[in-house]
């Protein structure tokens, strides 16, 4: 292969993951502009919708109806979790909700785990055929699948967001929860909704990997992790930019992975973050800055 | 805050209980596991004091524990530097990777910190792992030498048990010093609002990047007391997934007391250890792992659900160990205070004391400063007015350097300051209030007076650990009592600033602003919300500042009090000036007229 197929090759698969990153942070950022709350356990509605989808597959249940299965059971947890865990605490701190969803992650893996074990679950592609060539990169169906279905998804979310009360609703909730409330509003659904949509969004990330990846009942924190990766560069509350902020974040991985070492897979990636960060601030320094716009505007 | 009678007792207690636990428990129960609860003591009493004082979270403390054990291993073993010079190498190594993280880092506002340790936490366990010339890989490296001073070797259990413990005391009493000193207060006002600690001149990245390197130095202690305690070391231990258990460790224990740390690393560390040996017992011993995580997991949450602010509140409020709050021995003599406050006044500027110039901000499409000019004598009372939305409050925000500029500049005795952070500003002379009321409200009403006096007194970070700012604390709140009784509020000063009534705070926020002796004081509409009596004393009391030599800029929507008190009165409408002068010539211009009451009450 010359180099220039295999950097076809590396940002192809770095646009895959991304996109598989992009789903979990698209949860992350519904979960934490309405309820202000990091989650930690959102790789573990992936898991969950992985592994279900795989067993009910094996089982002999068509794939499309196992997908659908596996969505809604991971969206189902997704309230479940907000309805147990979080609700009961949402008056306390950023710092103790985050180590709520900390807890709440060890206790949906052991779950997995007491479920599924240690082994991991395949699940057969969507669709068979050879890998197809577009432009110098070897892409499989299933990647195709992945994008596409997570564009759809994109697309189903925008439309939700601009053009139903709905979705509205839960956008006002974010902004300003006590103006929503007053304009009849009721948040506390809204917070169920947003948790229930990242729960969905975490399984669908979950079915669509696993024919790529196969499953495993710890596969969800480091998805999680890279998901959080990207909505934090993109400044916690844009879904588009969330959106592109994780497949570049996928494909600078993928191509530190590629070009350098697949033992330092994980570590080019962060250093990449960390490096940028410093950066950003290092360029705020020289602004001579000191307290951002949005703070002064309180 | 100070220890009670009480709380000392309870603390020589625990000291002597730990004392004698070694001999207590022998051949019964491995010290080991309490050798590691004062390990990972030493990690989360750091970690509690960024999270509690310095409001930001580590998700990579681990990464620090295992850079000091990795420092330590590898100078040891691999270059020959003997084992007790290796341990404060650890510690440096460990606080300055630390110090060059956090400093840039903490420019940026919000949780950056978060993903910069996570993703330090990351690629240190991936660098051990794989460097292994270095670092023996995954394997670890083995036959790392005991710490030894000349010919005193410290091995065993026992030995380091004492040792650790002695270190987890030392870093108590080092951090409750910081805590209760001036560098804690500032901490405190930086946790409740960075902005209004900002413009009484402390800078909030200084603080928070010395108290990240002072965890991670606690971080890399412990992983050299590790290293040499156990002779090897492997990657495993300082995995990202220590880092989270190390934090709930702290937010368990209850991140805003230090001793709450060691409650919470020993109630986790037991709670692991018997979950491990009990549920096999009782489930047999195939499946106990999977339990194990669950009923971790359901537990944790359990317990932070109920008592959201960890176990150690409620266990002091049972046991009755709470601290007193700093109170002053005597007040200092007001006039003393009032009068020292700045020498303006000797020298008059030529171009006036406060000079801007082409001043103007823009807010997306909205103009809210537009091409402002005008200039401020020494010793003026000089009133800003106009209309809601005038920006009134912007221009005071670009002055005083919470806002930056989109362009123009100020001046501040033909010094430019309007590229200067706000901290800075207000070390040069730059004081203000707000609006709405920003005093730190987990600080009593005298501590956010000695805030104000924060850049007047010099107790350094380190300074503050030893315990060496306690004179210079005992003549600060004397003074901040001072100017309590100038405002009026001395009989309130043990209250918590957030139980003040509204027309309290707006004392307590001037009362904080003179305490940092201005040269110009900007008063953002101090008469709003007060009673009439409080009003008339506010006259006063602007006047009195003014006659100390403080000159006093006012943006006020009560124009009946700003003709009476000020010199001369700016006009602002969308941003740009209509009309100045003295009260009396702006009173009677058309546009303003025009501008407060309808073009038509002109015509």
């Amino acid at each position: 292969m010359t180099l220039t197929q295999q950097l076809a090759q590396f940002i192809a698969s770095g646009i895959v993951n991304g996109t598989i990153y992009a789903l979990l942070g698209l949860g992350l950022v519904a979960i934490h502009s309405v309820t202000r709350v990091v989650n930690v356990a959102q790789g573990e509605f992936a898991a969950l919708g992985a592994l279900l989808a795989s067993t009910l597959v094996a089982r002999g249940m068509p794939l499309s109806l196992a997908a659908g299965v596996a969505v809604v059971a991971a969206a189902a947890a997704g309230g479940g979790v907000y309805r147990t865990g979080i609700r009961p605490a949402r008056d306390a701190g950023p710092l103790t909700l985050l180590i709520i969803t900390i807890a709440l992650h060890l206790a949906l893996k052991g779950l997995l785990l007491l479920v599924w074990g240690t082994n991991p679950y395949g699940l057969r592609p969507f669709t068979a055929g050879p890998p197809l060539r577009i432009l110098s990169a070897v892409v499989t169906r299933q990647s195709l699948w992945v994008v596409g279905v997570t564009a759809v998804a994109l697309v189903v979310l925008y439309l939700f967001f601009t053009h139903t009360i709905l979705g509205k609703s839960l956008r006002a909730c974010a902004v300003n929860p006590t103006a929503a409330r007053l304009m009849g509003i009721r948040v506390e659904r809204m917070s169920t909704l947003a948790w229930l949509i990242a729960g969905a969004l975490g399984g669908l990330a979950g079915v669509l990997i696993t024919p790529l990846t196969l499953a495993t009942y710890d596969m969800g924190l480091i998805l999680g992790l890279k998901g959080f990766v990207g909505v934090v560069m993109a400044g916690m509350s844009s879904y588009p930019w969330t959106v592109g902020a994780c497949i570049l974040f996928g494909v600078v991985e993928s191509l530190g992975a590629g070009l350098i070492s697949s033992n330092y897979r994980d570590g080019i990636a962060f250093g990449v973050l960390v490096a940028a960060l410093l950066w950003r601030a290092l360029s705020v320094l020289r602004g001579g800055l000191i307290v951002s716009e949005e703070t002064a505007q309180e | 805050m100070i220890p009670t009678r009480r709380a000392r007792l309870a603390a020589t207690i625990a000291v002597v209980v730990l004392a004698i636990l070694p001999y207590a428990v022998a051949g019964r129960i491995s010290l080991s596991i309490f050798v590691f609860i004062g390990l990972f003591s030493l990690i989360v009493i750091g970690l509690s004091l960024l999270a509690g004082h310095a409001g930001q979270v580590s998700l990579g403390q681990a990464a620090f524990y295992g850079l000091g054990a990795y420092i330590a291993a590898i100078s040891t073993l691999r270059i020959g530097i003997p084992p007790w010079l290796a341990l404060p190498l650890a510690v440096s190594g460990a606080a300055g990777v630390a110090y060059l993280l956090g400093a840039p880092i903490f420019v940026l506002r919000g949780h950056f910190l978060v993903l910069g340790t996570l993703g330090l936490n990351v690629v240190m366990d991936v660098l051990v792992r794989n460097v292994q010339s270095l670092t023996g890989g995954p394997t670890g490296l083995t036959g790392i030498p005991p710490l030894s001073i000349g010919s005193l070797m410290i091995a065993g259990d026992r030995a380091y048990y004492y040792l650790t413990w002695t270190f987890v005391f030392a870093a108590l009493w080092l951090g409750r010093n910081l805590v209760s000193s001036r560098v804690g207060r500032a901490l405190a006002a930086v946790r409740s609002s960075e902005v209004a600690a900002a413009t009484v001149g402390i800078n909030p990245a200084f603080y928070k990047s010395r108290v990240f390197a002072a965890s991670a130095a606690l971080a890399g202690l412990a992983g050299a007391l590790y290293v040499h305690y156990l002779s090897f070391v492997s990657p495993s231990p300082f995995a990202f997934n220590f880092s989270i258990d190390l934090l709930v460790m702290s937010v368990l224990g209850g991140i805003y007391q230090l001793p709450g740390a060691v409650a919470g690393t020993a109630i986790l560390t037991v709670l692991r250890e018997a979950l491990r040996t009990i549920m096999p017992r009782v489930l047999g011993s195939g499946a106990s792992a999977e339990y194990e995580i669950v009923l971790f997991g359901v537990l944790l949450a359990v317990v932070i659900i109920f008592s959201p602010a960890g176990v150690w509140p409620p266990l002091i409020k049972v046991l009755r160990l709470e601290s007193a709050r700093p109170r002053w021995a005597q007040v200092a003599p007001v006039a003393g205070v009032l009068a020292k406050s700045s020498s303006s006044l000797a020298r008059p500027e030529p171009t006036g004391l406060l000079r801007v110039e082409g001043l103007r901000k823009q807010f997306g499409g909205l103009l809210a400063v537009d091409d402002l000019s005008f200039h401020v004598q020494a010793g003026e009372i000089y009133g800003i007015i106009g209309p809601n939305g005038a920006g009134k409050t912007t221009a005071f925000n670009l002055i005083s350097g919470v806002l930056r500029p989109t362009r123009g500049t100020v001046y501040l005795r033909g010094r430019k300051i309007s590229d200067l952070p706000a901290y800075r500003r207000a070390a040069l002379g730059v004081g203000r209030t707000f609006q709405t009321p920003n005093v730190f409200p987990d600080l009593t009403v005298l501590e956010n007076v000695m805030v104000g006096l924060h850049r007047l007194t010099t107790t350094s970070f380190t300074g503050a650990m030893l315990g060496l700012g306690r004179r210079e604390d005992t003549q600060a709140a004397a003074q901040a009592a001072g100017y309590l009784a100038a405002v009026g509020l001395l009989d309130h000063a043990g209250l918590p600033a957030g139980a003040l009534p509204f027309g309290g705070l707006r004392l307590l926020e001037l009362a904080r602003a003179l305490a940092m002796h201005p040269i110009v004081l900007l008063l953002d509409e101090p008469a709003s919300g007060l009673t009439g009596a409080e009003r008339a004393e506010l006259v006063r009391l602007i006047r009195r500042i003014r006659d100390t030599g403080t000159t006093v800029l006012l943006v006020e929507h009560d124009v009946g009090l700003v003709m009476e008190v000020a010199d001369r009165v700016l006009v602002l409408n969308y941003g740009r000036r209509i009309a100045d002068g003295t009260p009396r010539v702006v009173r009677n211009d058309p546009r303003v007229i025009a501008a407060y009451l309808g073009e038509e009450a002109v015509s």
